[in-house]
């Protein structure tokens, strides 16, 4: 947990100018506050980054997420989508104002035909599976720490890494 | 009818008792040949005869193997007690002679591809032992090997009675009285049977051991066997007693070093069937070899590196289209990942090794680096096979000097480098040997010299025998 948070804290997009520098706290409301305590003295030097970190925190309701790993899921998506991040902020905003429980969210949008529907699926499947966009398109952005790979990782491997010595996958299980 | 019912019963007795006896007797010897046997078929092992003496795929002891040495290709004789074409007819002094002095049956000399230098140090009972299981355990293979056949001037085998009286020491091991039993017998099986020093200490340009750096690495065609001195950087000085027997045992110790190469060999061989208490001799005399220290390691040899990755500079990214560019991170993604996992910690169970903290990623001598990652790791001889893939096949030249670069960049001593060309060369077989050329150069030299000091001689008796005229 520990190292977690201070990979956060190492964000690579600093600001370069202190004064400008901003915090996640900013982007978020008591209620949003109170679903990732941990982000509220995170950096947030560009709002959209800052959305996307807030946003991604609540869905996949981890309490650290790497900022590396952050910005390059970041990048892919919007490299894939334009809008990206304003829908970011759209949803983050309507998540501060009607509080709406991270568990319900699927749900509700579902509901309400909202066109913002399809986008908690995008980025949980972004981080679960560490694959951004579809078809041709489909790029793998992370594996060995996409969460899928990561909550697991105390008894599990990816798959393709060995457990034991060399040829021992060829063994019979037990 | 008394008499003749009298008589037989002492008769049967006595054939009784002798038969008895004779069969105690036979017994006996028996169980004390079995004995004898037994302890030679060991001390064979531990003297790893089987490693040269047998060709791959071959019969054992038959020979036939292939010895690549700087002075051309030895190829290894047939020993076992064919008659014909090994070691039948050999007596035990003559059995001896060829083991410990160099000396064939025939009068000629071995080359000391033969570790005759080492083996000097066995014991006489040893070699009565020996001599008893090479003449008795094993089977006769009655075909012979082509004959070694090494260019002018080591085709000369004579020229070897000159280079032992050099270099040889004919005189079996004297225990030191100043140290343990356990020293010594490590000490005896060090010098002695196991031939260490063949290997790991480097040789003049006569190619003979310079024993004022015993042990402080050599050459071994493509690879390095390494330093094994108590140099606690260079050597084994940091390593623990059982460190050094869990390597010999199993070929591995954790968080320091694996066998490949020769020395994976030696111990699918030989090593790994000696008894506890001899790996324990021999890693408490290992302890005490004086230091030899290489300035270039400025830490122990397997401590450099730690866990780390350059996922997210592969991740989402296609590969280069000529496979030659391929990043280090991405041959190491490719080829290796799946073992060594993706930060080079190795597997759970320590099965698959680290690549941090280990003497494979720590020597600023990477030829062995190089090697693994061409040859891989197999133990044909205990059948447990493959430990390590070989990628010779697989890679280029130059994604083996990339990804030979990104190992010790993260893993090992960052000051090591490896070379495409180094590559080209060690899958070549190494860089050719000059010693040919050097020895038929010498030789002209010498010739020369010769022919200089006899033209000086004859002038200087013409113009004496010219004054003797004139006085």
């Amino acid at each position: 947990m520990t190292n977690e948070l201070e990979d956060v804290m190492a964000s690579h997009d600093v600001p370069a100018d202190p004064s400008r520098r901003r915090l996640l706290a900013g982007l978020l409301t008591a209620y949003t506050a109170s679903l990732i305590p941990w982000a509220l003295a995170q950096p947030a030097p560009h709002a959209d980054r800052g959305a996307f970190t807030a946003l991604s925190a609540i869905l996949v309701g981890r309490q650290a997420l790497d900022a590396t790993q952050t910005a390059r899921l970041y990048d892919a998506l919007v490299a894939d989508d334009a809008h990206f991040p304003a829908d970011v902020q759209t949803l983050l905003t309507l998540i501060n104002q009607r509080q709406i429980d991270p568990q319900q969210l699927q749900n509700v949008l579902d509901t309400e035909h909202s066109p913002l529907a399809k986008l908690p699926r995008k980025i949980v499947g972004a981080w679960y599976l560490g694959v951004v966009g579809s078809d041709e398109a489909a790029r793998c952005i992370v594996y060995e720490t996409a969460l899928n790979a990561v909550v697991v990782a105390d008894v599990l491997k990816p798959p393709t890494y060995a457990y034991g010595t060399y040829a021992s996958w060829a063994n019979k299980p037990i | 009818m008394k008499r003749m019912t009298g008589r037989p019963v002492p008769l049967l007795a006595l054939i009784c008792v002798f038969a008895g006896l004779y069969a105690g007797t036979a017994a006996a010897t028996d169980s004390a040949n079995t004995e004898l046997l037994q302890r030679g078929q060991y001390l064979a092992t531990a003297g790893d005869c089987v490693a040269c003496h047998t060709a791959p795929g071959g019969k054992p002891f038959a020979g036939g193997l292939p010895v690549p040495t700087p002075i051309g290709t030895i190829i290894a004789t047939n020993i076992t007690p064919s008659k014909t074409a090994g070691i039948g007819n050999y007596t035990e002094q003559q059995f001896s002679d060829a083991l410990r002095r160099g000396i064939r049956a025939d009068g000629k000399r071995l080359y000391p591809a033969m570790p005759y230098t080492a083996y000097a140090q066995i014991s006489d009972d040893d070699v009565q032992a020996l001599y008893a299981w090479f003449m008795h355990g094993v089977s006769p293979v009655d075909t012979a090997p082509t004959p070694t056949r090494l260019p002018f001037p080591f085709n000369i085998r004579l020229s070897m009675a000159a280079w032992n009286l050099l270099f040889l020491d004919s005189k079996p091991f004297t225990p030191d009285p100043g140290k343990s039993a356990e020293w010594n017998r490590g000490a005896y099986l060090v010098r002695g049977l196991e031939h260490c020093s063949t290997c790991h200490t480097p040789r003049n340009l006569l190619m003979a051991e310079q024993s004022s750096h015993a042990l402080a690495g050599g050459e071994v065609g493509t690879w390095h066997a390494p330093n094994i001195t108590s140099d606690a950087n260079s050597g084994i000085g940091g390593w623990s007693a059982s460190d050094l027997v869990a390597y010999m045992k199993l070929g591995h110790a954790a968080g320091r070093a694996q066998a490949a190469g020769p020395m994976a060999e030696a111990v699918d061989n030989s090593l790994q069937h000696l008894t506890a208490t001899d790996l324990q001799a021999i890693a408490t005399y290992l302890k005490t070899v004086p230091a030899q220290h290489d300035p270039a390691d400025t830490r122990a040899v397997d401590t450099w590196g730690a866990a780390s990755n350059e996922l997210d500079s592969l991740r989402g990214v296609a590969l280069p289209s000529d496979p030659n560019k391929m990043s280090g991170a991405q041959l190491y993604d490719a080829y290796c990942a799946s073992c060594h996992q993706d930060s080079g910690q190795g597997s759970f169970d320590g099965g698959l090794p680290s690549l941090f903290h280990n003497t494979a990623t720590g020597r600023t001598h990477t030829n062995n680096l190089v090697m693994v990652i061409l040859d891989g790791i197999d133990w044909p001889a205990d059948g447990s096979g493959v430990h390590m893939p070989g990628f010779a096949q697989t890679l280029s030249d130059q994604q083996v000097a990339t990804l030979g670069s990104y190992l010790l960049k993260h893993y090992g001593n960052p000051a090591a480098v490896i070379s495409a060309d180094q590559v080209k060369s060690l899958r070549a077989g190494g860089a050719p040997s000059h010693l040919v050329l050097l020895a038929r150069l010498a030789l002209i030299v010498v010739l020369l010299v010769l022919v200089a000091i006899i033209a000086m001689f004859m002038r200087r008796r013409r113009r004496e025998a010219i004054q003797a005229e004139h006085d």
